[in-house]
């Protein structure tokens, strides 16, 4: 059945076809609507004067006497208050059809042409307005003014603002229609309205038949569509916005993340609030079949689906984000191009806060805010180029570290790197980065992202994608969690927890065991402080590997603090893990904590950990 | 930006949409019914019929002297006998033979029922015949000033009615179900389903309006479904 497709397909095209037509109808039958009535039919200055005399006053000739050409009718009329025989010999079912006809004196009974003063009286007779009558003119058909019109008629201008007409009848001198402006409007309306752009005077013509018929299947394809849609379930009215949480696996990235959006939005909208673009060409219609997406429960199948998507993909639990609400789903996997997700980011400001990482500040070129959880990481576009061996901006009081390394420049090819945001998103609107010089043992290379993004200047930009989220706190409100991490391990770390204390209000036990090698090296040491002393719930453990003698805190590995940390605490347990910094110590940690009995899916690890 | 000119789309039809199908299908009617026909022109046999005006016996001098009253005077005939009709002051519509110059009897059932035969341009046998005096009972298909008339209906498809006035004799209406139909088809396209002559009523303003909303948003939607060279995701 590819009745769906059939239908929708063909409501576009005949869209297509009568779409300006249809408008047009709209627009002028909305005009009929709110029109001024007695504007419109010309005849505001329009006054009926009466000529009829007196019948006893006259003499007349008799009717017999006149001609012999046998009429269909006569009548006797009264012109500027004189009788006149109206022999009418043949006429049509209208009026306006050709008409043979004569006007004889009724008194003398000789034919009688009425002058050009005569028609003049009469149309001056039946206008109120101030315009000035000029001399009327006997004209032939067609007339603009009144198409259908097929007898000459008498044609007086007036010279008014309005710009009207008066047309009488060529015989009679009968007033049959004042034309203005404002008449002229209606009369283009319905010339419109009746598609009479042949000047056939009437509405009964093949161009509005065809558009006609084309309309109609035009409105039975859009409301057999809307049935369907309300079979659907996307014809009711919701008004709540409750936020619904989705984990979406990117299955390019092979990243899982939570995306929350209101309930009743469909799937491709809601990711979209979101920023994750399924691809889309109709934009909801469920007509391009383009918005793919895998669910891990059942879902009901819509015709949409049985037409854009093949019985395997249906069974595998394939479906289009276009037919399914927000509140259907509970995990899904997309395959998105995130290539939409690009964006410039312009440094705000650059600062040496360890002897080997610089913290940079990034904001939106576009001005706008990402949203993302904490943890998120970026993916920067890194050009081919020279980039220095070490900073050209260290501060004086690094120098020491630096004697062992080559001044110099070494060129690179084009690269992509990720880095972890140390803030959380509502911290600031900025994009904060901790970016660890990674320094040339060999004498000739340093790390190639880290030295271009080292050594960006206030001002300048660079591309990148994301945030992306595989690295992040759980919902759960009631556990405690630890973390632990060392060197420049410490940004999501650091993220996560300023979000938890200060943006989620986390009351539960949070610790932080943080090693580095000289005080030195220690990141945010101070900002980590004062936050314990502020949250009775946050415990703040740095450990220096080599520390001055003037330390006083833990020294050691993070591992060797570790130990004794799980073996005194037994409600740890139940906490969450979180672990990021180089890969050995986190596999070393990760043998403690399991050793201690903590299940596997307790301990997150930050894949991209440097 | 197009998912939400979908949903408006989706959201104003679904208001207006049913009045949309009415009007394309009253539409689609008055378009193919050719408008003479609805006005019933094919049942009656053209007049072409001209007044002997060796029988107009009777002079309007005649006639001024013995109804000085009269106006709108129009000499015309009836079956082939010429006539006069004029309204004679306030006694209203009056016919005179043009012969004799004596006032015809008012229409029976019989000359009705003949006048409408002499008339009818097929061969069907009357079925009803009835005269109606006053505005009350008057069906809606016809104008009160033609009254008082008889209404003759033939036993025929699509029921063909014709109006017959009482004093005159003169076939003044043609009505059939087409002609019926034309008129209902009228109400639901001006959505004045009262009288069927308001076309400035707010009901139809509302609709026309949500509907000239809805049709812009799916112009939109055509443009860039059919028209915009940029196919590619654009939500």
């Amino acid at each position: 059945m590819r009745l769906f497709k059939l239908n929708t397909t063909l409501h576009k095209w005949l869209s297509l076809f009568v779409g300006l037509q249809l408008l047009i109808w709209l627009g002028t039958g909305l005009y009929f609507n709110l029109m001024d009535h007695s504007k419109a039919s010309g005849n505001e200055l329009r006054v009926h004067s009466h000529h009829e005399g007196n019948i006893t006053d006259f003499r007349f000739i008799p009717i017999k006497d006149i001609t012999n050409e046998a009429p269909q009718e006569v009548k006797l009329i009264w012109i500027l208050h004189q009788p006149y025989y109206h022999f009418v010999f043949d006429k049509g079912q209208h009026s306006y059809q050709e008409l043979h006809s004569k006007l004889f004196d009724a008194l003398t009974g000789k034919p009688f042409n009425l002058s050009e003063e005569q028609v003049l009286t009469l149309a001056k007779n039946s206008y109120s307005g101030e315009g000035k009558l000029t001399t009327p003119v006997l004209s032939q058909p067609p007339f603009s003014d009144h198409v259908r019109q097929q007898n000459p008629m008498w044609q007086v201008v007036v010279e008014d603002e309005n710009n009207t007409t008066i047309y009488l009848d060529s015989i009679t001198g009968q007033v049959l229609r004042h034309a203005n402006d404002d008449f002229r409007l209606k009369d283009l309306m319905m010339k419109l309205h009746f598609m009479d752009y042949g000047n056939s005077g009437g509405f009964n013509h093949w161009l509005i038949i065809a558009f006609a018929f084309s309309t109609l299947l035009l409105s039975v394809t859009g409301v057999t569509w809307l049935i369907q849609q309300y079979q659907n379930g996307f014809l009711k009215p919701v008004w709540s916005s409750n936020k619904q949480k989705v984990a979406v696996t990117f299955s390019n990235e092979n990243t899982i993340t939570d995306i929350s959006a209101t309930g009743y939005s469909t799937v491709l909208e809601g990711l979209a609030s979101s920023h994750v673009y399924l691809p889309s060409s109709c934009g909801g219609g469920g007509t391009c079949g383009k918005c793919v997406f895998l669910s891990s429960t059942q879902l009901p199948i819509t015709l949409s689906e049985q037409e854009h998507l093949s019985d395997e993909q249906l069974k595998e639990g394939y479906r289009l984000g276009c037919q399914h609400r927000f509140s259907e789903i509970s995990s899904i996997e997309v395959n998105t191009d995130l290539n939409i997700e690009n964006h410039e980011l312009v440094v705000v400001a650059t600062n040496f806060i360890t002897p080997f990482i610089k913290e940079v500040k990034f904001k939106l070129k576009s001005g706008k805010q990402l949203a993302f959880k904490a943890g998120a990481y970026m993916q920067f576009d890194v050009p081919a180029g020279m980039n220095s061996l070490r900073p050209d901006d260290m501060p004086e009081c690094y120098e020491k570290y630096w004697d062992s390394y080559y001044h110099g420049k070494f060129s690179h090819n084009g690269v992509t790197r990720h880095y972890s945001l140390v803030n959380f998103d509502e911290e600031s609107d900025e994009l904060m980065f901790n970016i660890r010089w990674q320094t040339a043992k060999n004498g000739f290379k340093a790390g190639i992202g880290s030295s271009y993004l080292g050594s960006l200047q206030v001002g300048e930009t660079i591309t990148a994608k994301g945030p992306f989220s595989d690295f992040y706190a759980t919902s759960n409100k009631k556990v405690s969690r630890v973390f632990i991490g060392a060197g420049s391990g410490l940004a999501p770390l650091r993220s996560i927890i300023f979000e938890q204390l200060k943006k989620h209000k986390d009351k539960s036990g949070l610790t932080l065991i943080y090693g580095a090698r000289t005080e030195d090296d220690l990141l945010y040491h101070n900002e980590l402080k004062s936050l314990s002393e502020k949250h009775k719930n946050f415990s703040y453990i740095p450990t220096l590997s080599n520390p001055s003698e003037e330390w006083q805190g833990h020294s050691g590995y993070v591992q060797k603090v570790l130990l004794p940390y799980m073996n005194q605490k037994s409600e740890l347990l139940l906490a969450e893990f979180y672990l990021c910094g180089p890969e050995a110590m986190m596999s070393e940690v990760e043998k403690i904590i399991t050793d201690a009995g903590i299940p596997s899916n307790q301990i997150f690890k930050d894949k991209f950990s440097r | 930006m197009l998912s939400k000119v979908r949903k408006y789309h989706k959201w104003l039809m679904a208001f207006v949409g049913i009045q949309l199908l009415f009007w394309s299908i009253t539409g689609v009617y008055m378009v193919t019914m050719d408008i003479h026909y609805i006005h019933g022109e094919s049942l009656a046999k053209s007049e072409e019929v001209k007044i002997d005006l060796a029988r107009v016996d009777y002079s309007i001098a005649e006639l001024a002297a013995d109804y000085p009253e009269a106006s709108q005077v129009t000499l015309t005939q009836s079956m082939g006998r010429p006539l006069y009709s004029f309204i004679n002051g306030d006694q209203g519509k009056v016919a005179i033979d043009a012969k004799t110059g004596a006032v015809r009897p008012p229409v029976d059932e019989v000359k009705a029922k003949e006048i409408a035969q002499y008339h009818y341009a097929m061969n069907h046998e009357i079925n009803g015949i009835r005269l109606i005096q006053s505005i009350t009972d008057m069906p809606a298909e016809l104008s009160p000033r033609h009254l008082p008339v008889w209404r003759v209906t033939f036993d025929q498809f699509a029921t063909p009615t014709f109006y017959i006035s009482q004093q005159t004799g003169a076939l003044v209406a043609k009505r059939h179900d087409f002609w019926r139909l034309f008129d209902w088809m009228w109400r639901f396209h001006i959505m004045d389903y009262d009288d069927g002559e308001n076309v400035s009523n707010w009901f139809l303003f509302l609709v026309a309006t949500l509907g000239l909303m809805g049709a812009i948003t799916g112009a939109v939607l055509t443009y860039y479904r059919v028209l915009s060279p940029n196919k590619k995701g654009v939500i």
